[in-house]
């Protein structure tokens, strides 16, 4: 009995129509989708000049009947849903019957495909919409659609393809976007004979992560779970470390189907404000579950964005499950004493509690970076940094990604009101932890704080350290000066701030020659003479493609044959301490960095570049400064978007309450 | 031994010999100062980079010869009051140190061992006054590089040729030149390092007393009045610095040199970082625009001139022509514009005293 029936007009004409086949990577989606609304468990794509020569699909899914395969290229033909009604609850990807028909009708197209009941399989042809002929043929189980020869039959679409690299870039995350949706269907995409995604098909999503971004990212991602508001969020957010220099890596997906959403997008980036420098974004995957009638999936023909019926809703649940998340990654990190605690303790009661801490620190995956920064007695631990009046305001003013903008200059009123909202309802959030707070201080031992901090909820002192009241406290401190001549010393009121003076001025210059980057505001100090420097034949490969990226560093540089270039001028900012060795390293580092560029972004921003120029050109450790640089040097950090940590995460400021000092001398316990 | 002396002339004499004594050395004779007695009293600090010799007048009672930590020695005698300073050496070498109502008595050192500074033979030699070397040394030493790996331009090259001592220094970026008439017509070249040129320009006074310079093999000595001071040499070909400076220039300007200073430090008083944005020069019309352009906000200052060529625009790093128009010692300066992307020249408007030459920056 077949399945596939041909909508009535009414239902056709009540769901939008619109072009689905764009591009290859269209085909690949629709197609894709397919095979996983026929339960496959394991679809591999094929495909020869970024897909336009021709796209190969396989899946293990349940097949089309015979009966039904010529119909499933008909308009309207669908399987998933009889009435409009349906489409209020789907769970599938397809609901339109659109895709088949179009795409068929600008390539040519054949499918094998077999059901599990069926004894043989079936071989259909359909050349740019005709239907051509139809086989039995032996076949397992499944779906193969080949599309071959995209827009033969439309020349002036063919032209808009882009070069084969990109259009295969296109498809690479289509399927990335697949088979981070789909943890349990083992994806596979082979680009011209060449396997370059494989994902195990475990049901477990980090193994998917690893499989598509490597162990590096793997590693650094933070889990979430969390049900608000009706709407369950899974996944995984990145930490700040892992930031990338563009959006492509916040993946959102609804109910299994990835989407682009403005909403949840700055939802996501609010949560990251305060963590990620200007124009850095994001990595996370991020899985909401929700009423599928609270969801609109029919605003783009595409498929790609969704509407919820109650933005402001989806906003708060997902602002509140990163949030939660990446609470563990702080302000001010704040050296605390545990290490005193230990007299509480009967020591020769099995293992050392000290021990036992590192060991639940180090096995939480959220607070690895804890486990990092537990030094002998020392823990520093981090503060509060979420969800407070301030941060809000400030995540307010701050300028909102180009394309959220937009959609904001539409809705202002409803936006500010959201906004009203969100803080309202963190007041509350706010005040319940204050309730917490001043319950008398007990003695805690490390168990108890081994367990609030898993929790992520630990604050023993109130939230108030935010940025503003950060930046006020330490430009009213004291200088006391610096010790080992690299850390400055300042104390207000009952604290000790210590920066570290050279992450501190890397922080400052990273600003401004990334800002200069991306600017393309790049000023070259002139040379007396013009450096030569030999490279390697690889090297000079390198140099030649990346000669964009060198210049706007601000090196101004030519090729004198013989593998030798020379060197005219060099960046402004560094010029005072350049030296000759610096270009290898720079050009070392470009090449490292540009080649790890992912397919589908045009332009990267070399940040590890970057840095290492900031590095490079910030005062060292070790190094005696007057009080009034020191004052300048807090007052230029203090002006960058993050303060408190280095690229790589790593603290620049840190303080000691005079409390800890005195517990440290015995004076209170 | 046995000596006294005005603590006056201890202290200044302490002061100048300490420039050579290391301050962490891996051995202790090294951190101190080695002390003497003979027809005078002679004082010696030697850190093999340089070594410093001073002598001053002292009544002598038995020669003999010592060595005392410079540090804590320099503390005490700091401290004393101003007078009459005796100090006598015991057989154990302590060292007992009296002057009106205070009395020391340090450990001292055996004098044994300590690194005298090696004799320089005399092959060539000139003077001048220690106001112009001193003028030569400021007016070059900021130009020094320090980029450890061209380690001849962490020093100034020192040049006798037909009657002319030029002194210059260059980083890459910039170039200094200062020049002074010299008696002798003696040839030589020798490349300073740096940071001794720091000293030997601190222990210099502004005074016509001259001073003799010697160069050997591979060091240098000033001779003063009182003190002797020898410098390593840099080894290397030092660059030939005379074939960058352009010949040719589509511009010329002169600008009163207090004024210039003024607008271009107005000009970067709106940047936090003072090598972040370079200064923008327009010259036109009888007219210099000095204008900074950064996230802070804009500045705009203007100066009448006296042009010659073609109108101008070109970018500097400030501190660039800030350090060496500080040191001109000039009302007036003329500034020579090879092109806008070329280097720049400064020059007194008469004589050939300095040339400063800088490197523009480009502004895209
Ligand atoms: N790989 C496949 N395995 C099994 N059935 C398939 C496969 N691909 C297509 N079909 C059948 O063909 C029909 C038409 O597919 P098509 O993609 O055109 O429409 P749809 O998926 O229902 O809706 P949409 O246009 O939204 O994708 C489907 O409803 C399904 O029954
Ligand atoms: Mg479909």
């Amino acid at each position: 009995m077949g399945k596939v029936i041909i909508l009535d007009e009414n239902t056709a004409n009540q769901i939008a129509a619109g072009e689905v086949v764009e591009r290859p990577a269209s085909i690949v989606k629709e197609m894709v989708e397919n095979s996983l609304d026929a339960n496959a468990t394991s679809i591999t794509v094929d495909i020869l000049n970024g897909g336009k020569k021709s796209i190969t699909i396989i899946d293990n899914g349940d097949g089309i009947d015979s009966d039904d395969v010529q119909m499933a290229f008909e308009r309207h033909a669908t399987s998933k849903i009889r009435s409009i009604d349906d489409l209020y609850t789907i769970a599938t990807m397809g609901f339109r019957g659109e895709a088949l028909a179009s795409i068929a009708s600008v390539s040519k197209v054949e499918v094998i495909t077999k059901t599990l009941k069926a004894e043989n399989g079936i071989r259909v042809k359909v050349e740019g919409g005709e239907f051509l002929y139809a086989k039995p043929t032996g076949a397992p189980k499944g779906t193969t659609f080949i599309v071959k020869e995209l827009f033969y039959n439309t020349p002036a679409r063919y032209k808009f393809l882009k070069r084969d690299a990109t259009e295969a870039g296109y498809i690479h995350d289509a399927i990335t976007r697949i088979a981070l949706a789909r943890p349990d269907v083992s994806m596979k995409f082979i680009n011209q004979g060449k396997t370059t995604i494989h994902t195990p098909g475990n049901h477990d999503l980090l193994s998917t992560i690893y499989s598509l971004f490597g162990k590096e990212i793997a590693h650094s991602v933070i889990p979430l779970d969390s049900t608000a508001e009706g709407i369950k969020i899974s996944g995984y957010a990145g930490k700040p470390e892992i930031s990338r220099g563009n959006r492509n890596f916040e993946f959102v997906f609804v109910n299994g189907r990835w989407v682009y959403n403005k909403t949840i997008i700055a939802a996501i980036e609010d949560a990251y404000k305060t963590k990620l420098m200007q124009k850095r974004f994001p990595f996370t995957v991020l899985k909401l579950d929700i009423d599928p009638r609270l969801v609109d999936v029919n605003v783009h023909p595409a498929k790609l964005e969704v509407r919820f019926s109650d933005e402001q809703q989806v906003f708060r649940a997902v602002n509140f499950a990163v949030s939660s998340a990446l609470s563990g990654t702080s302000l001010i990190h704040q050296v605390k004493d545990v290490g005193s605690m230990k007299e509480d303790n009967n020591s020769n009661l099995g293992p050392s509690k000290t021990e036992l801490v590192k060991n639940k620190l180090g096995t939480s995956k959220s607070l690895s970076s804890h486990a990092e920064q537990t030094i002998i007695g020392l823990d520093i631990k981090q503060q509060q940094s979420h969800y407070t009046t301030r941060q809000i305001e400030q995540s307010m003013e701050i300028e909102q990604p180009r394309q959220i903008e937009q959609s904001m200059r539409i809705d202002q009123p409803k936006q500010i009101e959201q906004e009203k909202q969100i803080e309202q309802q963190m007041k509350i959030e706010q005040e319940k932890r204050f309730e917490n707070i001043s319950k008398p201080p007990h003695i805690v031992n490390y168990q108890s704080i081994a367990n609030e901090m898993s929790k992520q909820a630990e604050t023993d002192q109130a939230p108030s350290s935010q940025r503003e009241n950060d930046k006020e406290k330490l430009l009213n401190s004291r200088v006391v000066g610096q010790a080992f001549e690299s850390f400055i010393i300042l104390e207000l009121g009952d604290e000790l701030f210590l920066i570290d003076q050279h992450a501190a001025h890397e922080r400052v210059r990273y600003e401004k020659i990334k800002e200069q980057f991306t600017q393309n505001e790049f000023y070259s100090q002139g040379l007396m003479t013009p450096l030569a420097v030999e490279l390697t034949e690889v090297e000079m490969q390198k140099y030649n493609e990346l000669h964009d990226y060198i210049t706007r560093l601000g090196f101004e540089t030519e090729d004198f044959g013989n593998r030798t270039i020379l060197i005219r001028s060099v960046p402004y900012i560094i010029s005072g301490d350049f030296s000759s060795h610096d270009f290898r390293d720079i050009l070392e580092r470009l090449i490292g960095e540009v080649n790890r560029g992912v397919s589908g972004v045009s332009e990267i921003i070399p940040e590890e570049t970057i840095y290492m120029m900031a590095c490079k050109s910030a005062i060292k450790a070790n190094r005696p400064m007057s009080t009034m640089e020191i004052e300048g040097l807090v007052k230029d950090l203090l002006d960058t978007t993050n303060p408190y940590n280095c690229v790589h995460g790593r603290p620049i400021i840190i303080s000691i309450k005079k409390r800890e000092l005195e517990k440290k001398f015995k004076r209170i316990v | 031994m046995k000596f006294s002396c005005n603590k006056q002339d201890l202290m200044e004499a302490i002061n100048i010999v300490q420039k050579a004594v290391m301050t962490k050395a891996t051995i202790p004779i090294l951190e101190g100062i080695y002390i003497e007695t003979n027809d005078s009293l002679k004082m010696v600090g030697n850190c093999y980079d340089m070594g410093i010799e001073c002598s001053i007048n002292a009544d002598i009672q038995q020669k003999g010869s010592i060595v005392l930590n410079s540090r804590m020695f320099g503390d005490i005698v700091r401290r004393l009051p101003n007078s009459e300073v005796f100090i006598q050496v015991k057989p154990n070498f302590n060292v007992i140190i009296e002057c009106d109502n205070s009395y020391f008595e340090i450990k001292g050192l055996s004098a044994e061992g300590y690194p005298m500074l090696p004799t320089v033979e005399e092959e060539q030699k000139i003077s001048v006054s220690q106001t112009s070397l001193r003028n030569m040394i400021r007016k070059t030493i900021y130009a020094i590089s320090n980029d450890e790996n061209r380690k001849i331009l962490t020093g100034s090259l020192i040049e006798a040729n037909d009657g002319d001592l030029s002194m210059v220094a260059l980083d890459g970026f910039r170039l200094a030149v200062a020049k002074v008439m010299i008696k002798e017509d003696t040839n030589f070249k020798a490349v300073i390092p740096g940071k001794n040129l720091t000293e030997i320009y601190k222990i210099l006074e502004q005074s016509d007393k001259d001073v003799k310079i010697t160069l050997s093999k591979n060091q240098a000595l000033f001779e003063l009045e009182q003190c002797r001071i020898i410098s390593k040499l840099l080894e290397g070909e030092y660059m030939n610095y005379k074939n960058f400076l352009p010949e040719q220039f589509e511009t010329n300007i002169v600008v009163d040199v207090s004024e210039i200073i003024e607008s271009i430090e107005r000009a970067s008083l709106i940047t936090n970082d003072d090598k972040r944005y370079p200064v923008k020069i327009v010259i036109e019309d009888n007219k210099m625009l000095i204008t900074s352009n950064t996230d802070v906000g804009i500045s705009k200052e203007e100066l009448l001139i006296n042009i010659n060529g073609n109108n101008m625009t070109i970018g500097f790093n400030p501190k660039y022509l800030l350090d060496s128009l500080k040191v001109a010692d000039e009302e007036k300066v003329e500034i020579f514009f090879s092109s806008s992307v070329g280097p720049c020249i400064i020059k007194p408007i008469e004589g050939d005293s300095f040339v400063f030459m800088i490197l523009p920056v480009r502004i895209k």
